[in-house]
């Protein structure tokens, strides 16, 4: 069976569960940046949430189907395309062979993820076939999607859902142009950091990748400016260099970094950055560790049910 | 252990044990590691992260099982392994920084390159990017440069890079801050090796400068 590329889009690659226990060689954990909408689409072909499906980055995606399959479409506010016929999100789609699938611009959002029953083969690395770009390796030959590509997919392993093809809507993340994430302050911060940083409303830059963004706006005043000793940062910490404009670090960041830290977002979360776009505004709302374990157990208990146990969060 | 560490929860799935000598750190990132608890142990210059899993345990639970046991950890004087002798092209296309690193230091590249080869260096820890390098050397070496006011984009993989008293060595190519005064030809970092960074912390190694031409045939 096979999945040719007509189109990549700006930036397509193959994700799937994150590399662990490799931080201390320097390796990140890389996987989806948005692992909530990866593992609805997962769920909606019959897949572990973890198998490997194609991350799409502001759409521009198309793809031909070789043979018949089953695919679901998550993640950003797109139009989705069946053979030039329109199709909905969230939905487990049978695919004729020789139709082609196509995942349009995003209305709200950033990334879309396509699953298919069964899932892709992907390179495995360091036991994940999550795609890690800067390295060069996982997904497909360590590289983003092009056209003439040819995926190959394993056979289905499970049967596929007979009922329920469609995720509940009130499993559907909420896409928007305006983000409010919750953030702990960070293990470098202070007081005037933090009332800057949790009071500010930025934009995400378009100086972005998989391995974080910029976040334009009001500078940080009173950022430590001694040089630090490089220390573990993780996605989701929050750096700030002496000039005073932060940087989110995301799935693919590096594994330390000397830049004070000035804030943690949360692991409940870290799903919601692979959602926002060069533009979009976003602003940072404070929170304790103990009140983010209890957010956390909380958002994992709402889409218990339905994802069938926890999912993986980065 | 001295009481001069800190703790401090980052989020609420991660904990960091800074203020560290370096051999209270090699001794707490070892007892960290054989724990299995952890999804991540991660060590740094002078401090150890942990990054737990939420779900299952609380951020004062973490702390609380991560600290019990450092009464009992004891440091030890080191291995003392035979260091390796990594081969480097220094300057010209290889090392585009030298010139003003031996300037920003006010040496010759003759005295720089001289100190750099004569002593003995130890990887202290990998990070930033795989398989890349922290090397440190027991003595002071007077290799207090700054980074680069603006990172290189691609740096070539190799390279050798020299920030306040700290060698750092590419394995991959990639964007890079360092000051780039050298480049090797082995290869760093196998993908498709079980253990894929050929350096590892506490691996002791000396560098042997070679001349541009012979590049290629020390690759391996």
């Amino acid at each position: 069976m096979s999945f040719g590329i007509l189109s990549s889009g700006p930036q397509a690659t193959l994700q799937a569960a994150p590399r662990r226990r490799c931080r201390h060689l320097g390796v990140p954990a890389s996987g989806p940046m948005d692992a909530l909408s990866s593992a609805l689409a997962n769920r909606l072909v019959g897949n572990s949430h973890d198998a490997t499906a194609i991350e799409i980055t502001l759409g521009g995606f198309e793809a031909q189907c070789r043979a018949p399959m089953v695919v679901a479409c998550t993640g950003a506010d797109t139009a989705l395309e069946i053979d030039g016929r329109s199709a909905e999100l969230h939905t487990a789609i049978g695919i004729e062979a020789g139709e082609t699938i196509s995942v349009g611009y995003p209305r709200y959002g950033c990334r879309s993820y396509l699953a298919v029953a069964g899932g892709f083969d992907a390179t495995v690395w360091l036991g994940s076939g999550s795609t890690y770009l800067p390295g060069g390796v996982g997904g497909f030959d360590g590289r983003d999607l092009k056209t003439g590509d040819v995926l190959e997919l394993q056979s289905p392993s499970r049967p596929l859902p007979s009922d329920q093809t469609q995720t509940p809507v009130d499993c559907r993340p909420t896409m928007s142009e305006s983000w409010a994430i919750r953030a702990c302050p960070g293990v470098d911060s202070n007081d005037r950091v933090e009332n800057a940083f949790f009071g500010s409303v930025f934009r995400l830059s378009n100086r972005t990748s998989r391995m974080g963004g910029a976040l334009d706006g009001p500078l940080i005043p009173d950022v430590p400016q001694m040089t630090l000793p490089s220390a573990a940062v993780f996605p989701g910490t929050v750096q700030c260099p002496p000039d005073g404009r932060p940087f989110l670090l995301m799935a693919d960041a590096q594994t330390t970094g000397g830049y004070p830290q000035i804030a943690q977002v949360i692991r409940a979360d870290r799903h919601i950055m692979g959602q926002i776009r060069p533009g979009d505004r976003v602003r940072f709302l404070r929170s304790d560790p103990d009140a983010a374990a209890d957010i956390l157990r909380a958002k994992s208990a709402l889409f218990e049910n339905w994802l069938e146990g926890p999912f993986e969060l980065v | 252990m001295k009481q001069a560490y800190d703790v401090k929860i980052s989020g609420d799935d991660a904990v960091r044990i800074e203020g560290l000598s370096r051999a209270e750190r090699d001794a707490i990132y070892a007892q960290l590691k054989a724990q299995q608890d952890w999804v991540e142990v991660v060590p740094a210059r002078s401090s150890v992260a942990v990054q737990f899993d939420s779900l299952l345990t609380s951020p004062s639970e973490a702390l609380e099982t991560i600290t019990r046991g450092f009464d009992t950890v004891r440091t030890g004087a080191g291995e003392q392994t035979s260091p390796i002798e990594i081969p480097v092209v220094y300057g010209g296309a290889y090392g585009p920084d030298l010139n003003a690193t031996c300037e920003a230091l006010e040496l010759s590249a003759e005295e720089l390159i001289a100190r750099h080869t004569e002593l003995v260096h130890r990887v202290d820890f990998l990070g930033f990017t795989p398989g890349f390098s922290y090397l440190y050397t027991d003595e002071d070496n007077g290799f207090d440069t700054p980074r680069l006011n603006r990172p290189r984009q691609k740096v070539a993989p190799g390279s050798i890079g020299v920030v306040g008293g700290a060698t750092g060595i590419y394995a991959l190519a990639g964007p890079g801050g360092w000051p780039v005064v050298g480049r090797t030809p082995i290869q760093l970092f196998d993908p498709s090796s079980p253990s894929p960074s050929r350096l590892v912390s506490g691996q002791r190694v000396t560098f042997r400068s070679i001349p541009a031409a012979e590049f290629d045939e020390h690759a391996r």
